[in-house]
């Protein structure tokens, strides 16, 4: 034992190098992050991570997430000597104003469009960022779980993604009572587009569901370029009781419902376009 | 009627207790005994399908480091990571680095796979690596431990079958911190049974065990623990080798013939102290909040109370680091961050007792559950359910359900632990030899409890069975150790019945 122990010292030495973690090199600094970009974060520890500093990835090949908004953190959060741990949560807070301005011009949609199931996520500088005075806040468009254990992947760009052939999975259509986005089975598709009563008094609840039905049907017949007597669903939109009228609800949701009550996948909105144009 | 020869002393000469001499040399018994074990750690990891251990994310903070992403979920053991580059915070606790001596295993195992299918990481090499090493260690035992050579492979044979037991076997096709810790847990007791059974320590045995005990905190700090048995053991023998200390007696003199001990321990200590305090900085946030409120909240009748004596005054408001309402960061979490510390945790179970033992005996019974039962065996498509558990070799895991049908019997084996193996030690008629085995039975019986203490005050909490795991290791290895000291002792009474006989014999003729 005695003549191996010098041996076997100076290994562990050496060794000693292997116990420290290693550092990945190639990162891209939060401040030079862009509208547009698009990010791989295939492990749930890199989506949930605080920060990300991870080269972006061309949106045609396989994401998570695609940054829309960078902000710059509200007060509370940029006086805060320790970065907060939990970017998660301050989504909501943070992104709202880039939400409620920007997220359904970036989507692409307009009146008639309706888009379902992306989340917003919050990406906050790195530790070493915030101490040298960083305080963006990165505010990314990720796919809402929808069952899965992890955030589905993405192998188009968000950004007009509402004018594509393939926005099914942005798309809000539900089964007999869940809420779904179209590219997974089922019965009936919303349409947007204002479906609504006007005037000063309740019209009654059969005169109510006629406006509003046909209405619906008018936003059903853009929705679909002119075809929707030619498909096989029914524009209907869903009733508003005298109940939500004295509360001040003056509007509903249009839906194009299968007509035998079968389920499928897709979208029925018309003129889009299969160029991805990348 | 009592005769002379009766009330005459003992002759004060150690027994023989090789009594029939041993017919096997030890280095062909430890050859055996290695091979033995090895085969059957290969046997019990590979035979009929690899099984190993699944991970919940725990395997991410040190596997990532070496570049590499788990597969799927803590269902099923996925024996193939694949190469992944992981950048800034994404590896590691909480966004910091994870050093671990785990990686001194992993490396290598990495570099094989690279070689053998292109990249990655093939956990069932470092089910090989591992079992080769625990081969070895048995091996090692063999030729370490005194007396006659059933008794040592009885032993070694013992500590073999802990590592193959299905609640310890299956860490090594895991990607968690316990192989290293385990294998540097026996390698600990080898290099001290070295010492103790030669009597003295040396400069290179100093290293080994210093070495060993930094490897070991390295892989799993809590095992710091096991610095307080080993500076007793170390102590407990004085130095001779190079440079040998001028005699003298007294303190002096024993400080003295302790020297390179004290200066190895001090600088251990040092060592030790240093990477455990960074490690449970890093785990600030996360532990230090979940021993305050998972741990403190449900199971004291007055946490209000005890909380305010940790510095907490409002718990319902800074449990939580942000407002459930906006989302933004809550101003008496980060207040609680300045105001909570190990200190102040330490120094509340301190002078409480009661909750000290209340979270000891937590401790006691999640060790006692041996199994981590949230983690799945076998790979997927295996034919196995996700979760399903393996139960190949189930020896100790079957002593271990004693234990869990009455936790008291654990504290019981760490106390019969440290009575048999005094009584080893200060028995004078038994062989110099045998008190190797006190030792051993004293160094395990302090270690365990001292390491499970540690674990439930700073990891308890939160998978608090996996992170018991290196106790219940020491509780398993001590059965083997606790037979061999009380067949020691039942030897010598016997022996010592013998020869009143002989003598009563002797004065009625």
């Amino acid at each position: 034992m005695r003549g191996a122990s010098p041996a076997v010292l100076a290994a562990a030495v050496l060794l000693t190098g292997c116990a420290a973690p290693h550092r990945f090199a190639g990162t891209v600094p939060s401040i030079l992050m862009r509208p547009g970009a698009c990010h791989r974060l295939a492990e749930l520890a890199e989506l949930d991570a605080t920060s990300d500093v991870a080269p972006p990835v061309p949106c045609s090949s396989p994401h998570r997430s695609e940054t829309f908004a960078l902000v710059r953190l509200p007060a509370i959060l940029s006086l805060t000597a320790r970065r907060p741990d939990f970017a998660g949560r301050l989504a909501g807070d943070v992104c709202a104003a880039p939400t409620n301005r920007y997220l359904r011009s970036y989507l692409g949609a307009d009146d008639l469009d309706r888009h379902w199931g992306v989340d917003v996520w919050l990406k906050l500088p790195t530790r070493s960022e915030w101490r040298r005075g960083l305080r963006l806040g990165r505010c990314d468009l990720v796919l809402g779980l929808a069952g899965h254990s992890s955030a589905p992947e993405l192998t188009h760009p968000l950004h007009g993604a509402l004018r594509r052939a393939d926005s099914a999975d942005i798309r809000h259509c539900r089964g007999r009572v869940e809420h779904v986005t179209c590219d997974r089975p089922h019965i009936a598709e919303e349409v947007g587009g204002w479906t609504g009563i006007v005037g000063g008094t309740y019209p009654g609840m059969a005169a109510a569901t006629r406006q509003l039905d046909e209405q619906c049907w008018r936003n059903a017949e853009r929705y679909t370029g002119g075809a929707v007597d030619r498909l096989p669903v029914r524009p209907t939109a869903n009733p508003l009781s005298v109940a939500q009228w004295r509360k001040g609800v003056r509007s509903t949701s249009c839906w194009l419902i299968n007509k035998d009550g079968h389920r499928t996948r897709g979208t029925l909105r018309a003129g889009l376009t299969k160029d991805v144009s990348l | 009627v009592i005769t002379e020869a009766e009330t005459l002393p003992l002759p004060l000469v150690p027994m023989d207790l090789s009594m029939p001499r041993p017919r096997y040399r030890a280095r062909p018994a430890a050859l055996a005994v290695g091979l033995v074990v090895t085969v059957i750690m290969l046997l019990r990891l590979f035979a009929g399908g690899v099984v190993g251990l699944g991970d919940e994310g725990d395997g991410h903070p040190v596997t990532c480091s070496i570049g590499v992403a788990e597969p799927g979920g803590p269902g099923h053991v996925h024996p193939v990571w694949p190469s992944h580059h992981w950048y800034g915070e994404t590896c590691g606790t909480a966004g910091h680095p994870h050093p671990s001596t785990e990686l001194w295993l992993l490396w290598p195992v990495k570099i094989l796979t690279s070689a053998v299918s292109g990249g990655g990481l093939d956990l069932r090499l470092l089910g090989v690596l591992c079992s080769l090493l625990v081969g070895l260690l048995c091996a090692g035992l063999v030729l370490a431990l005194g007396g006659p050579v059933r008794v040592r492979a009885f032993v070694a044979v013992g500590v073999g079958m802990v590592f193959a037991d299905c609640a310890f076997a299956d860490y090594f096709v895991s990607p968690y911190a316990e192989p290293a810790a385990l294998l540097g847990t026996a390698a600990i007791l080898v290099s001290l049974i070295v010492i103790w059974r030669r009597g003295h320590t040396t400069v290179p045995s100093l290293a080994w065990i210093c070495g060993l005990l930094l490897f070991t905190i390295g892989a799993k700090a809590q095992t710091a623990g096991y610095l307080v048995p080993t500076v007793v053991g170390i102590l407990a023998v004085p130095y001779r080798g190079i440079l040998p200390p001028p005699e003298r007696h007294g303190r002096v003199g024993w400080c003295g013939r302790r020297w390179p001990a004290l200066v190895a321990l001090a600088l251990t200590g040092t060592m030790a102290a240093v990477y455990v305090g960074g490690q449970l900085g890093r785990a600030d946030d996360e532990s230090m909040r979940a021993m305050a409120y998972a741990e403190l909240l449900p199971h004291d009748h007055i946490p209000a109370a005890h909380l305010r004596t940790l510095g907490l005054d409002t718990p319902a408001s800074t449990a939580i680091p942000y407002d459930p309402a906006t989302g933004l960061p809550n101003p008496a979490y980060e207040g609680l961050h300045s105001r909570i510390s190990w200190y102040r945790i330490a120094l509340f179970y301190g002078v409480h007792p009661l909750r000290a033992g209340s979270l000891l005996g937590r401790g006691v019974a999640a060790a006692a559950d041996v199994r981590a039962d949230h983690l799945g065996s076998y790979p997927p498509g295996s034919g196995r359910r996700a979760y399903a558990e393996e139960n190949r070799i189930p020896l100790y895991t079957w002593v271990f359900a004693i234990f869990r049908w009455a936790h008291w019997l654990m504290a019981a084996e760490w106390i019969m632990l440290a009575l048999a193996g005094l009584l080893v030690i200060k028995h004078e008629f038994l062989p110099r030899w045998s008190r190797v085995y006190g030792h051993l039975a004293l160094w395990l019986a302090a270690a365990a409890p001292i390491h499970l203490a540690l674990e439930a005050l700073t990891a308890g909490s939160r998978e608090p069975t996996r992170h018991m795991a290196c106790a219940a290791f020491l509780t398993a290895v001590g059965l083997p150790v606790l037979a061999t000291c009380v067949f020691l002792l039942f030897l010598s009474l016997r022996t010592l019945t013998r020869r009143g006989s002989h003598a009563r014999r002797a004065g009625a003729v």
